[in-house]
């Protein structure tokens, strides 16, 4: 749907893994499809709480699960589930914004306090998106650490080996990203 | 594809040599930081950059909220994927119509345009994608039983499968009928016509069982009866295929109608052909009395549940009534082996009962009546008041509410016989009495009160600070304050300040300045809570109550958590249910404020059974909490269930409050923001119709509240099109609000500048011009400015201008709008690029395309922007087209165009101007 459309993931996506069976684009927009359902079911049905790291881990076990998991390591998987993750969190809060489109509702609003708080979060996450890309223009590997232990919740440990660095330098990338974010965002 | 933003510029060594600095300088004590930083960093913008990034360190960020809260709270995504179907074809059928949206699946009218005959089906949209080609077999499979099934009263399914984009879709018998139960009022037929319908369905239940299929989810929107009055059931087995992830280990999620489903469908248990016959039962009673049994089903023992509205009817009712109240007992236990063993065996024992058999349902043992009895009354009123709250309850008066045990009895005796005076033209009984009079006869009492010199001070404070109440409970909140201030002056006179009732007075006096958003409610609550001794747990619950309350007004919601919190724990050790009905809703109001909405969820729920036990299920306390549960629910984005609440909230209403009581309008309220929600703008309009008539009513004209709603049926109109309408509300609300508040008020000029675009559009167009104009110089003569609303109205006057040919009158207005923005600290993201890209439209309009071009590069933000606005963006696209077009470059104005297209009928209600810019003379 236009959402996948408009979604630069699929295209960014290419830098995060070799070629596998399917097309690269084919495989995240995947992967963002199913976490986006797993979610929105979850946000969805009753008293649920939705855990974005489990989440991720749950679709790791189903499609290793049913032998479709054309990943070439779990790496990978990982890679495009935190990517996925990020990409479904701003296009929701895009969806939120575009809700508004026409602009009078936001003002003359019936549940002012709901509305302006609504708002108030997909903005907040939008300027996150935005401060998260111009990290990974600078520092790149930084940003990498912020998508995996903030979106797809990894461990240090995991994203250390994901990554292929000690654990030493992830915290060291996780406190400068950390900073970066809350300086731009404060 | 839209033109790739330029890149911000940057200097990777930099970033790299910025990073390296930052690693080193952290592991400094902060004292020793600045002289590191002059020693090791030369250039001026490194080092303010270095120093930036350490301050932020040590400050909270975005990352300490979850993603999993961020994502929470922004709930279901794809607000509206109904839009992308309209006019598509699936299988035979092109989509003509949206029928309905739920959770789980989209529903649209299918209408077969090939060979000239014209049937019509209901096409059902999955919103469950189907990845594996396990899923794909699974659902494949269940859906040829399904098409198996073949009964006259159940809808046939036609063809099912899963289309191009990967959608899974089933296509069904289109019926065109009511729910049985509307059915069944607006015929208004009787019990025994009702049950013979209701057999009808039973059979069919039980045919589609002997194929073993179970509908899941059987409920009056499931059956219908069509134009031929034939029975019809909709959606037989679908719930499965909705919810089945062909994953044989999950099966957490499924598809259920809180009011109807059974209890072993909450507790996760095995669904059987027993589950059909309990939702059968729900059916049957809400058929014969109007509504579901008492009890909201959710977790609870489902045993209270069904017996607890049956159980009157088996003690009290005639001989025939006590039959249908042993059949619905039946059908509706626990424990699934003690229903029916099938819906033939309900249908058949309902037909023994119309040809006036014995029927083979039992009532519960005499034992088990008796523990049941004893086990309602455990926390009731004392029966000797009974007949007192019946009189009382007449005036939604709580005064009873805690009026035994702490009590001297003379004092209460005395309380008790000038209540009974004074309310003694009060119609007993009469529950729809309406707010003026209850606060006339409240002012009444009050009066006599304050001048009955025989009456004993204690009696009189007390008396007086429980009307205070009553008169704050039904919204007058000046006349509570007035009394009260003197209820207070006479019990310090009198009793002293930390007498309890004197405390008590403070305590009514604090709600009352909470409630009126008084400024010194703050001073107000720590005064209080400083004054109550330190064994009154249950007043300080109640003060900290108010305190949290203060708190969110003061948007600290940290603090006011932290208060609601303290409450609910010192409720809770307390013996009133009320109190922790209190504390609760602060607990829910705090964490709602604070964005926790699971957690004011699960509040709210306790709250809504902590008030059914303490008020019964109907009591306009009830219906608050069903209000708030609808506001939460919908801003998790289950309206499904927020929807249900709402009605809840309302069916109470329409019970115990009249026609024109003001809560009844904010239960109204919270009705239409589902609608609106679902961009169902109709029928959001036709609530906020009726939300503005009680609300004159109850408030008047003029008031704030009353404003608001008619500025909100205003901006409905606006959005149907429908200026005409929309104009003499908005104008009212503009004439008001500056009579009320002058010109220059925010409220004022906002008002203003809608009636302005509503008066243009509505064809007086220098009218309007001239309307927006004056509201752009109120918003400019403002002491303060607000300059997101002057920007607004900058933008609507440039809109009308445009929309109506007349563009000298949008001249000036981006620099308008620009220089508004230029005083906002951070503007919202709805206004990136604007004003550039109505410099574009400008441009063209006079005939200069490449300068147009010009303006468009320079908005292309719109697309790259991390928050794009449709409209805008689809402007940006239609206006390239038109200046590529002008410049005789057909193939990119084609291609713009189009895409221009793709995303405006991507779009449920695309504005008239988009829709003119899309028709571009030349194309095709």
């Amino acid at each position: 749907m236009s959402e996948t459309a408009a979604d630069p993931a699929a295209a960014q996506s290419a830098e995060a893994g070799g070629d596998a069976v399917r097309g690269v684009d084919e495989l995240f927009t995947e992967v963002y499809a199913r976490l986006k359902a797993m979610a929105s079911r979850k946000v969805g049905s009753r008293g649920a709480t939705l855990d974005t790291t489990a989440l991720v881990h749950e679709l790791y076990l189903r499609m290793q699960h049913a032998g479709d998991l054309r990943f070439e390591a779990p790496a990978q998987f990982f890679g495009y589930a935190a990517r996925a993750m990020r990409h479904l969190l701003a296009n929701r809060a895009r969806d939120r914004l575009r809700l508004r489109a026409g602009g009078d509702w936001a003002r003359v609003t019936l549940d002012a306090h709901d509305e302006r708080l609504a708002v108030e979060h997909a903005s907040e996450a939008l300027t996150l998106e935005e401060a998260l890309q111009s990290l990974e223009q600078r520092n790149a590997r930084a940003a990498k650490v912020i998508e995996l232990r903030y979106f797809a919740g990894l461990p240090v440990e995991q994203v250390a080996d994901l990554l292929g660095v000690d654990r030493r330098t992830v915290h060291r990338d996780w406190r400068f990203a950390r900073a970066f974010l809350n300086a731009r965002l404060g | 594809m839209p033109p790739a933003p330029d890149p911000a510029p940057f200097d990777s060594d930099r970033a790299a040599r910025l990073q390296a600095a930052f690693d080193q300088a952290i592991e400094l004590p902060p004292s020793a930081r600045a002289a590191w930083i002059e020693a090791h960093l030369d250039d001026v913008d490194d080092r303010a950059a270095l120093r930036a990034l350490l301050d932020a360190d040590g400050r909270d960020g975005p990352l300490e909220h979850p993603v999993d809260e961020r994502m929470q709270f922004l709930g279901h995504d794809d607000p509206s994927p109904a839009a992308d179907w309209l006019g598509q074809r699936v299988g035979a059928f092109r989509l003509t119509r949206l029928l309905g949206e739920g959770g789980m699946a989209i529903v649209y009218l299918g209408e077969r345009d090939a060979g000239g005959f014209d049937q019509q089906v209901a096409v059902k949209l999955l919103r469950r994608g189907l990845w594996s080609p396990l899923e794909q077999r699974l659902f494949r499979r269940e859906q040829r039983a399904l098409a198996s099934l073949s009964h006259p009263n159940i809808t046939h399914l036609i063809d099912g499968g899963i289309s191009e984009g990967g959608t899974p879709y089933l296509i069904l018998e289109y019926v065109h009928g009511v729910p049985i139960t509307d059915y069944a009022a607006a015929t208004g037929c009787g019990d025994r016509e009702r049950l013979a319908l209701f057999v009808v369905a039973c059979r069919a239940v039980a045919a589609a069982h002997r194929q073993l299929i179970v509908h899941r989810d059987l409920k009056p929107a499931n059956i219908l009866v069509d134009t031929a009055g034939q029975v019809k059931l909709l959606d037989f087995g679908i719930a499965k295929l909705l919810a089945d992830d062909g994953d044989v280990a999950r099966t957490e999620m499924t598809v259920l109608t809180p009011g109807y489903a059974a209890p072993e469908q909450f507790a996760g248990g095995s669904v059987t052909t027993a589950t059909d016959v309990y939702s059968l039962g729900i059916v049957l009673h809400e058929l014969l009395h109007g509504e579901r049994p008492a009890e909201t089903a959710s977790e609870r023992s489902g045993r209270a549940r069904a017996t607890a509205a049956i159980e009157a009817r088996q003690r009290t009712g005639r001989a025939l009534e006590r039959d249908l109240a042993n059949i619905l007992g039946k059908a509706l236990a626990t424990e699934p082996d003690r229903r029916y063993d099938s819906a033939s065996e309900l249908a058949d024992d309902i037909e023994r009962h119309l040809e006036g058999r014995p029927v083979h349902a039992h009532p519960p043992s005499k034992w088990y009546r008796t523990r049941k009895f004893v086990g309602r009354h455990r926390l009731g009123v004392a029966g000797a008041t009974a007949a007192a709250v019946a009189v009382l309850a007449a005036c939604a008066v709580s005064i009873w509410q805690a009026g035994h045990a702490r009590h001297q009895s003379l004092r209460a005796n005395a309380m008790h016989d000038f209540i009974m005076t004074a309310f003694g033209q009060a119609s007993p009984g009469s529950p729809r009495e309406g707010p003026p009079r209850i606060t006339e006869v409240v002012q009444e009492a009050i009066a006599k009160a304050r001048a009955d010199a025989r009456m004993e001070p204690g009696v009189r404070i007390e008396l007086l600070t429980r009307l205070g109440g009553v008169l704050r409970e039904q919204g007058a909140l000046q006349e509570a304050a007035q009394t009260l201030e003197w209820t207070l002056g006479s019990a310090r006179e009198h009793l002293g300040a930390t007498d309890e009732l004197t405390l008590r007075a403070e305590l009514e006096r604090l709600r009352v300045a909470v409630e009126a958003q008084e400024e010194d409610a703050r001073v107000r609550s720590e005064r209080l809570l400083a004054a109550i001794p330190r064994e009154r747990e249950d007043l300080r619950s109640l003060a900290l109550v108010q305190a949290s309350i203060v708190g969110l007004r003061e948007r600290n919601f940290a603090r006011a958590l932290a208060d609601a919190m303290r409450s609910l724990e010192l409720a809770r050790a307390q013996t009133q249910p009320s109190l922790v009905g209190e504390a609760l809703g602060s607990v829910f109001q705090a964490r709602l404020s604070g964005n926790d909405l699971q957690g004011a969820l699960a509040a709210g729920e306790e709250l809504l059974e902590v008030q059914q036990a303490a008020y019964g299920p109907n009591h306009w306390r009830v219906a608050t909490v069903h209000d708030h549960l609808s506001r939460v629910l919908r801003r998790l984005g289950d309206l499904e269930r927020a929807e249900a609440h709402a009605r809840a909230a309302l069916a109470i209403d329409d019970a115990v409050l009249p026609r024109d009581d003001w809560r009844r309008a904010g239960h109204l309220n919270a009705l239409l923001m589902v609608h609106r929600e679902r961009h169902d703008y109709a029928a959001a309009a036709e609530v906020a119709r009726e939300t503005l008539r009680i609300s004159r009513l109850a408030f008047g004209e003029d008031n704030t509240k009353t404003l608001r709603e008619a500025a909100n049926l205003g901006s409905l109109l606006m959005r149907l099109d429908r200026p005409d309408a929309a104009l003499p509300l908005l104008r009212g609300v503009a004439d008001v609000f500056r009579r009320k508040s002058g010109p220059h008020a925010y409220e004022s000029a906002v008002a203003r500048s809608n009636a302005g675009l509503a008066l243009g559009m509505s064809g007086d167009v220098d009218g309007g011009l001239a309307e927006l104009r004056a509201a752009i110089a109120d918003f400019e003569a403002m002491p303060k400015p607000e300059y997101d609303g002057l920007a607004e109205a900058c933008e609507r006057l440039a809109d009308l201008a445009l929309g109506r040919d007349r563009i000298d009158a949008a001249h000036g207005m981006p620099d308008c709008i620009e220089r508004a923005l230029e005083h906002l600290e951070s503007p919202d993201a709805y206004w990136l690029g604007r004003a550039d890209v109505l410099r574009s439209e400008l441009a063209l309009r006079e005939g200069d395309a490449r300068t147009a071009l010009a303006h468009l590069d320079r908005a292309a933000v719109v697309n790259a922007s991390a928050a794009p606005d449709a409209v805008l963006q689809i402007q940006w696209w239609l206006l390239r087209a038109h200046a590529q077009q002008q410049l005789g470059d057909r193939t990119s104005a084609a291609t713009s165009l189009a895409e221009g297209r793709r995303r405006m009928n991507a779009l449920k209600n695309p504005p008239g101007r988009l829709r003119a810019l899309a028709a571009l003379p030349g194309t095709t």
